[in-house]
Formats: structure tokens, sequence, C-alpha cells
């Protein structure tokens, strides 16, 4: 037994070092390194980077990692050491052991209400079409929701799908939907970490009032070539990984592609045909394509440069044409993301860890018509065009540091800026008739430039034995139109040790948000518009208040229980009324400012190990809206309030070749505004007649029936001569819930009304093939 | 691969998406409707309805013949309503403005439904200027402006101090004379329009009794004087002799929320992207509208002459 032999002059020296995977060289995010006699230890960052200072002296040091052999390594410790380590992923269960489990509890750290989901859960779950989505994952988790049916965008704890910062290697996408929101943009063969948090925010956040969902790609095999894919119902996608450079350049490449488009086109023609129209064409993809290299130049200096691109397109062609006249039209939608981070680690010191970060994304969206016509007979033709062209670009640049003093405080401090540029909607409008008369125009909203500028500082301490905080300071400011806004937003976050299996933590921190979505609040399309604050509308403001009790039941299993209420300011809404078509020159006057607030309890049981895993979580909460000019100035259920939620997610893995997936979920219904009377209207009677009018009691007064569904799946794993094939089959809404998806009021036969609720996803059977080499 | 694709979406499909509904609305909810947009200076009709289950339609709406419809001025009784037939009741004296009046009305086994309005003094014009103009209408939707010909009047008025609503009208008549020598007179509102920043949205629009109007409140000129230009188009004219009434309402605001929600309303309904909007009402313990308005007008005679070459002439 070494033990701890300090040296007694109290002289302290750091280790310091990456943690990565043996056969891929990717870098570990979350290892753990810890002294196993005085459970002193460090968790690796977001680049795998650690580092631990300790008084002089010799240590049993383990590195762990769930899903990983866990190492352990004596270390004499009378210097600064540098240590990288590579750890071998565990092909057997039994071989991760429970150490690795017990300082990763929920127990342990100081933050709270922080989710981090493993791709592979991701990857196992079944989802519809068997398209693997880590936003319909994400949505499983207690305090998530789902807006409507099938779709990507994420309620948390009863705020808006705009309050999300959503992060691709720290990058914001702003649009994350493919197809109206029924997938999301992120190719899960292309991504290494996925984490959640709502509540209890670390100051190095900022920006937005209720998530930060933030997504690490891949960095690309060190080691060796590699490369997956699938063939699925409605996509198809590969992706390559390998070094350029062995152990010092790597690359990965991950593309998808829709091709509902060119299966359907034999019976789009066909039914053209039937209808007697003459060149028809008209389909609907989206693709996206992933891409990242890293070079390491040094221990102490790495670059990486990541990139995305993703569009949505729908177009339709048709003309006619004879000797005597032409017809034709095109049509087109379009919408897409880009992303490009270029980011630089280095090492200032074995305590001080830095990365500078220059970002591009943007996102566009447009929507654009032709016509043309043409009489040859009386040598006539005309030609029309339309585009509308919406969208924000962003140039960001920012630089973090990492400085571990010691064991005791993991102190995280940076400053950035990111230029926006909004195009809130620009008509182009082209107008030709022979040679006589032409229009050439360009008309709408003029773009709007902002800077938004932050700094923060935290501090990750441990104060004694029981009490572990994370304090912290978000400073933000935002220049737009020579009105600047700035907000101090502090941020604190404590454990409290009850006993070594129970902790209770309570967090609050508060945000702000300088940028708004214009969205209708229907359904979510890709004309969703974001917008700046303005003179006239000030930043939404959001203060959390979080409490949490947790307990270690078990090696592998974790309860919690955390509550939260969060009152919201400057929120917006469309006015009665209005909606994204409505008085497109000045969006400002369609909207209404209000506030918001939201509380709600949370239960979660999640099992990471064994045969089955997974969890069950149940939020019970409200939220609720206050708009001076909405609803007569009276406070209403916000449209996604969802008393009752349940999330179920299990994974089982049979044996090597078979495991199985089950997810069943549960909502009240949504709130919608319906009326339940008419009455007639005093400016509609006549000696001839009434016309009535409904009354709606008040907004969103009626529930929808509740949301059920039960997914379930199976992967059958083979290896094969050159790697692994993997046959997914499985059945989205297993029992057939007929599910809303909106209301509408038809006429019957007799002249009567009957409300009729419309369904949008029957039971979808699901088949995918895919593949490792 | 290709055929499992197809099994598969034939198999979507086949499975119904459409379910029919049951909403339960029980009888006793059912409310006394009450409406009347009454003029000073004229007899008020009051019509008495009950609301109607969002099941039912328009046909089934239940007029009520045995309700006792009382009339208060500044809370005395002036009189109890005589049934006029098809659900109204009508007064026998015009009613004044600068009082508050006070409908109550009672229908055996419902809560009686009652209404009070203050039905605002006429504001004078102090002049009317007319003339055939030009007019560059912005395109809402559409962006971009075109131009129509119009027939525009500047109505000069002095705003009360104090928060005031306003409603303006115009009305053509028309005597078109047959070939064989009879005569017969038509009357019309013209739809009304302005481009002027006290009407400062498009939900401003009202139709009721036949007449076209537009209401604003006195936001941009509170207690000053104002010239307010208003328009409406020149097709409204006829070749020859037309008798044109501009008229000036004052409004309780009662009548300009309702006619804010009621257009709002009017846009929202049928559309899958809007949010429905609550109509106001001010009938307690029912639904409906019990408002007024008094009025000043201005008349002249435009003898309208159609010139083929080159558009209008006076």
């Amino acid at each position: 037994m070494l033990g701890l032999v300090a040296t007694g002059f109290g002289q302290k020296f750091t280790i310091s070092g990456y943690i990565q995977d043996d056969a891929s060289g990717e870098q570990l995010i979350g290892a753990n390194v810890y002294d196993l006699d005085s459970y002193k230890g460090a968790t690796t960052n977001d680049y795998g980077f650690y580092s631990l200072t300790l008084p002089a002296g010799t240590y049993r040091l383990t590195f762990s990692f769930i899903g990983y052999k866990q190492i352990d390594k004596e270390v004499v410790l009378d210097k600064n050491i540098k240590l990288n380590v590579s750890m071998e992923a565990a092909i057997q269960l039994e071989e991760v052991t429970i150490n690795a489990e017990k300082i990763e509890s929920r127990v342990e750290t100081s933050q709270m209400s922080e989710t981090k989901v493993s791709v592979q859960t991701i990857k196992a779950l079944p989802v519809i079409f068997g398209e693997v989505d880590v936003m319909k994952t994400v949505q499983l988790l207690p305090g998530v929701q789902s807006g409507n049916e099938g779709t990507s965008g994420l309620y948390v704890r009863g705020g808006g799908p705009d309050q999300n910062l959503i992060l691709l290697d720290g990058v914001p996408v702003y649009n994350a939907n493919h197809l109206f929101g029924f997938f999301s943009v992120f190719n899960a063969d292309a991504i290494n970490s996925v984490t959640l948090t709502k509540g209890g925010f670390p100051a190095r956040y900022g920006g937005r009032l209720s998530s930060v969902l933030d997504i690490r790609m891949k960095e690309g095999n060190m080691k060796e070539w590699k490369g997956e894919g699938s063939i699925g119902i409605i996509a198809s996608k590969l992706t390559l990984e390998g070094p350029i450079i062995k152990d010092k350049t790597s690359f990965i490449l991950s593309g998808r592609r829709t091709y509902i488009d060119m299966l359907m086109q034999p019976a789009i023609k066909a039914f053209a045909a039937m209808e007697g129209v003459q060149n028809f064409n008209a389909g609907y993809y989206f693709y996206d394509l992933n891409a990242k290299i890293n070079h390491k130049f040094s221990d102490k200096s790495r670059l990486y440069y990541s990139a995305y691109m993703g569009d949505d397109k729908a177009y339709m062609k048709m003309k006619e044409k004879d000797s005597h006249y032409l017809y034709a039209l095109r049509t087109k939608l379009r919408w897409g993301n880009i992303t490009n981070a270029m980011r630089w680690n280095y090492i200032l010191n074995n305590k001080l860890f830095s990365n500078t970060t220059v970002t591009y994304s943007r996102y566009n969206f447009l929507i654009g018509m032709e016509n043309e016509n043409a009489d040859y007979d009386e040598n006539w033709t005309q030609k029309y065009s339309f585009e509308y062209l919406s969208g924000i670009d962003d140039w960001g640049g920012k630089i973090d540091f990492d400085y571990l003093p010691d064991p005791n405080h993991y102190i995280r401090f940076g400053v950035g800026e990111t230029y926006h540029t909004f195009k809130p909607g620009v008509n182009v409008l082209n107008f030709e008739s022979g040679s006589s008369f032409s229009i050439d125009t360009t008309f709408g909203n003029d773009n709007i430039y902002a800077n938004e500028i932050s700094a923060y500082v935290e501090d990750d301490m441990k104060i004694g034995a029981r009490i572990k905080a994370n304090v912290g300071l978000h400073a933000s400011g935002f220049y737009v139109k020579g009105k600047f806004y700035k907000a101090l937003q502090p941020r604190a976050s404590v454990r409290f040790l009850l006993h070594e299996k129970v902790a209770i933590k309570a967090a609050y921190s508060e945000m702000t948000q300088y940028l708004h979505l214009l969205s209708n609040a229907n359904v979510g399309l890709p004309t969703d518009l974001w917008l700046p604050v303005t003179d006239s509308i000030k930043p939404m403001k959001s203060t959390q208040y979080a409490l949490g009790l947790y307990y270690n039941y078990s090696d592998d299993f974790d309860i919690s229980v955390e509550g939260f209420y969060k009152p919201m300011e400057n929120l917006l809404e469309y006015k009665e009324g209005a909606s994204i078509f409505s008085d497109q020159g000045n969006w400002e006057r369609n909207i209404e400012a209000g506030s918001g607030l939201a509380y709600g309890v949370e239960f979660l049981i999640e099992k990471k190990l064994g045969k089955i895993t997974g969890w069950i979580g149940y939020t019970w909460s409200k939220s609720d809206r206050t708009f001076t000019n909405l609803n007569f100035g009276e406070t209403f259920p916000y449209k996604y309030d969802r008393r009752h939620d349940i999330g179920l997610a299990l994974t089982y893995k049979h044996n090597d070749k078979i495991d199985l997936g089950l997810v069943w979920v549960y909502g009240t219904g949504n709130a919608v505004t319906l009326s339940y009377e008419k009455y007639a209207s005093a400016t509609d009677i006549s000696d001839w007649g009434i016309y009535t009018v409904n009354y709606y009691e008040r907004r969103n007064n009626y529930r929808m029936p509740s949301y059920h569904r039960l997914d379930l799946g199976a992967n059958f794993h083979k290896p094969t001569k050159w790697g692994e094939r993997v046959i997914s089959v499985g059945t989205y809404n297993t029992y057939n819930r007929k599910n809303p998806f909106f209301l509408n009021w038809e006429e019957t036969g007799r002249g009567n009304p009957q409300l009729v609720q419309y369904s949008l996803f029957p039971i979808i059977p699901y088949l995918s093939y895919s593949f490792k080499f | 691969m290709r055929k499992i694709i197809y099994i598969i979406f034939a198999l979507t499909a086949l499975a119904s998406c459409r379910k029919v509904l049951d909403i339960d609305i029980p009888e006793k909810d059912r409310k006394i409707v009450v409406n009347s947009i009454f003029a000073a200076d004229s007899a008020i009709r009051v019509h008495v309805s009950k609301s109607i289950s969002a099941l039912e339609s328009d046909n089934d709406v239940e007029l009520v013949h045995n309700a006792q419809v009382s009339l208060f001025k500044d809370n005395t009784l002036l009189e109890v309503l005589n049934y006029d037939g098809k659900g109204f009741y009508k007064s026998d004296f015009g009613l004044g403005a600068g009082h508050e009046y006070t409908v109550q009305v009672t229908v055996p086994n419902m809560n009686t439904a009652f209404s009070s309005c203050v039905l605002p003094e006429p504001v004078s014009i102090i002049s009317l200027d007319t003339s055939f103009v030009t007019i560059h209408v912005t395109d809402e939707m559409m962006g971009g402006t075109y131009d129509v010909d119009a027939f525009e009047a500047k109505i000069r008025f002095h705003d009360p101090d104090g928060e005031n609503y306003y409603m303006v009208s115009a009305k053509v008549d028309f005597t078109f004379e047959y070939y064989y020598g009879m005569k017969e007179t038509y009357s019309y509102y013209p739809y009304i329009s302005a481009n002027d920043f006290a009407i400062k949205d498009n939900n401003t629009y009202i139709y009721f009794n036949e007449i076209s109007a537009m209401v604003f409140d006195d936001h941009i000129f509170e207690g000053q004087e104002y010239t307010l230009p208003v328009y409406f188009e020149e097709y409204n004219f006829n070749e020859g002799e037309n008798n044109v009434t501009f008229f000036f309402h004052s409004i309780p605001k009662e009548f300009y929320l309702y006619v804010i929600s009621r257009e709002k309303y009017n846009k929202s309904e049928g559309g899958f992207f809007a949010e429905p909007v609550l109509i106001y009402n001010n009938i307690t313990n029912g639904y409906g509208l019990f408002t007024g308005y008094s009025s000043d007008s201005r008349n002249f005679v435009v003898d309208y002459v159609y010139d083929y070459d080159g558009g209008w002439k006076k």
C-alpha cells in the first residue's frame, strides 16, 4: 500500500495531459482522473484536457470513463508531469468497473439540470422512419417536451423553441430542422457527445433563456481509416474518418441525403400525365454534410476546423408548350444552415488551457417563383419572377481559458464577440412584358446589423468534504441601431452532500436573450424569423431557481428529483389575428411583448449499466403567459403547457448480436383556443338573417386529447469480413394511437359543424441497414 | 428495397388519420345575447337571442320573443321596449347624447343580462374640403405602390380633452331616371379609406346596418384641432348628380374595441397560421354589444361626368 506520502513541505506539482480513446485517438470529454485514497480528482474538458495539482508525493491515480476499461497508475509527483492517457473501450460490460460510475454519479457534481446523452443510446432507440435523431432522444428527457407530433423542436421548462442555444462545436445553429421539423439537422454518425443543460447554467453559457444543447462532433480517427453508413427508408448516409498524418492529423467527413424525391418520381410523373400536364416535375429532399479536420502541432497546440452544411429544397416545375403558346412555372422553397468553426487549443502551462475560436454561421430561407407565358400567334410574351429571402449571418470570435490552480478550483473565464446580420425578409420582383414594360425591384425590410459581446468568469469549487459550488458571472451587451443593451447575469449552483450517496443541490441563474424568433404558434416553419432587440423590443430575461435531490441508489442507478421556478420577461407573440404573412414591411407592428411563468417538478430514474439501460422521466409542470393586449390582459396557458409528461427510453442488449429499444411517451394534450359557443354578431344581424361569431372563453382554453406513443425497435448485428453490419427494424407508434396534430371545425351534411381531429403519423414500420468498417 | 419502401408507404396511407371529436356543451351554459348599435336622436332597436353550441348552425339561433327589455337613462327607467318581431325590441323615443343608457334583459329561467353605454356628445365638423385626387396606395402584402383615382374629403374638427373615439363614413344618394320617366333613388355607403397616421392600422373597418365605416382614436391629436383626409374611390359615382354626405361620428370606447377585435377576428378565422381572436363584448351575464354613436355631417352634390378619354371628371 503506497498510500499518500506527502513530502510535508507543502510543495505542489501538477499532472496534466489529454485522455483519449486508444483505438481512434478521439479525445474523451468528461473522463475522470482521481487519487484513489483522497478522492481528489479532475475531469477532462471539452477537448479531453485534464490538470490535477496535488502536494508532492506518490499517488495511485485512476483514469476512468464510462464504457472504457479503468486504468490505475502509480505516479510519483515530485515535479510537474505531462501524462497523456489512452483508454481502451470495454468490450464486455463487466470490464467497466464500479469506481468509474461512483465519480460520475449526479451526486458528485455541483452542476444540476444537466444530462449527457450517449450517442450509443441515441442510435439504439427506435425512431420514426428509422432515422436516428439526436433531438428526438433529447425530447425524452424530463423537463423537455416536443412541440407538435413528430417535430424536433425543444420546449424546455416552459420556454419556447427559440430559447435553446443549440451549439454544434461551439457554433450556434439557428434552425435545427429538416422537413418542417420532422428531422433534425444533426447526423448521429458524426457526433461525439451531446449535453443538455436546462437550469443552473454555468456562466460560460449565455444568450438564451431555457437550455443549452452542446453537441460536439467527432474529431476523426488518428490511428486508422474507418467508415460507417446506413441505408434507410427515406435517407442514406456515409461517414469516413481517418488519419491524414498518423497521430498528428485526422479528418471526418459525413454526409446524408434523402431520396424520396427520386423514388417518387415515377408516381409523380404518372399522376401528372393522368391530369394531362406535360413536363411536370416536383420533389423534396434534404442533405447535410459534416466535416472536421484537426491537426496536432505538439502536445501543447492543436487546431480544429469543423463545418456543417445542410439544405432543404422543395421544388415544382411544369411547362406546357406547342407552336401557339407557352406556359412555364417554376417554384422553389429552400432553407439551410452553414456553420464553420476554427478552434485552436493551446496549453499555456500545465494549469492553464486556452481555446481560441473563430466562427461563421448562416441561415437562409428562400421562396421563389418564376412564371413565363407566351402567345406566339399574337407575338406576346410575359415573364414574372418573385423571390422572398430572409435569414441571419453571424461572424464570431471568442477566447476561453480553463485554469486549474488546485483540485478545489476549476476556474473558467473568457470573452467573445458576435457580429450579426439579420435579414428580416426581402422581396425581389421582376416583371417583363414584351419589350415595352419591365419592373425590376427589391423591397422589404432592411438588413439589421448588431454586435453582441460577452465575458464570463466561473469557479467550480470544493468547500470542505460536503460542499461543491459553481459560482460565476456572465456579462453581455448588444449594440443595435445606436442602442446598447447590457446585462449582468449572476449564476450559482451549489451541491451539499448529505451522505455519500445523497446530495441536495440548488441553483440560481439569470439569463438574457437578445434575439427573438418570430414564429407562428401553430406550426414550425422555415419562415420563422430571427430578429434582434430594437428600440421598442427589449431583451428577453429569465431568472431560474432550481432545487434538487439526488440519490445514487446503486452503482448503476441514479434517482433524482428537481424543482424549478422560472419567471420570464419580454417574450414575444404575434398580435391577435396577425401572422407571418401580415404587413411584411414592418414586423414590429405585428407583435406583442409580455411575460411568462413556468414551474414544475421533474423525476428521473436512470440506469447506466447492465443489460438494460435507459431512463424514465416524469415532469409535472405549468407554463403561463401574460400579455397586456392578448386575452384582454388575463393570464393564459402557454400552448405547450403540459401538466404531465412521461418519457421512457430503454435499451436491452440481449447479446452482442441483438439489442432492443423501447420508447414510450405520454403528454397532456397541447392547449388550443377553441370555441364552445357561438352567438349572433352585433354587426351581422338584419331582418334577413343572422350570422354568428365564435365565443372564445380565453386563449388556449381547450386541451387536445393527450399524446402517447410506443416505439419498438431491434438491431441485429453481424460481424462481417470487412467490419459489421446492422439491420434495424421497428415500428413508430406501434399501437397506432391517433394522436392529435390539429383540430378543425367542419360542416356535416346537415350544416352542423363537427370538431375533427387530424393525426399525422399512424403506425409506421421502418427498416434500415447500416454498416461499419 | 424500393418495393419494401412502397409497401411501407402503402401501409401508412391505409391507417386513417381523421377522427371526429365529441365536445359536450350543457344546455345550462346558454347565455342571453343582446345586440344594439344605436344612433343618437333615433329610436333604439335591441336584438335578443340565445347563444348556441359550437356544434349547431347559424340557422339554430333561437330568437327570444318573451324577454323583458328595460331601458334606463342615467339609472332611471326610461321605458320597457316593445317586441317588434324577429328578435328585435324597439323603443318609442330617440336617445339624446351625453347620457348613460343601460339595457336590462330578463328572459325566463336565465340570468338577467345587462349593459351600459355612455352616448358621447357629437364632435362638430369645423370644415370639410373635397377634391378629386390620385392616391398612392401601398400594397401591404406584396409591397410596392399603385395609384387610385379617388374623391377625398378633408374633415377638420376639434378633439375635446380626454380619451375620444371616432368613426367616419360616407353615403351617396343617386336618383336614377328610367327612360320611361320613372325615378328611383339608390343609397349606398362607399368603402371609405384613409392615408393618415391617425388611423394606425388596417383593423379599423366596420360594416353594419349597410354602413361602411372606419374607426380611430385620438392618440395623435389629443385635445387639438385636426384635419383628417379620407377618401373613397371614384367608381362609386354615377354619371349625373350624386348627393354625397360625409358623417363624422363620436363613438364610445366599447364600440372602438369591438371594431378592432371584430376585424382581427375576420382575418384570423379559418386561417391555419393565426391565433383566434376574442371579440370584445360588453354584456354582463351574456354576450353581444350594446353601444351607440352620435354624429355630425356635411352634405353636397357632385355632378359627375365620366370622361371616356382621360378618366374621371367632375
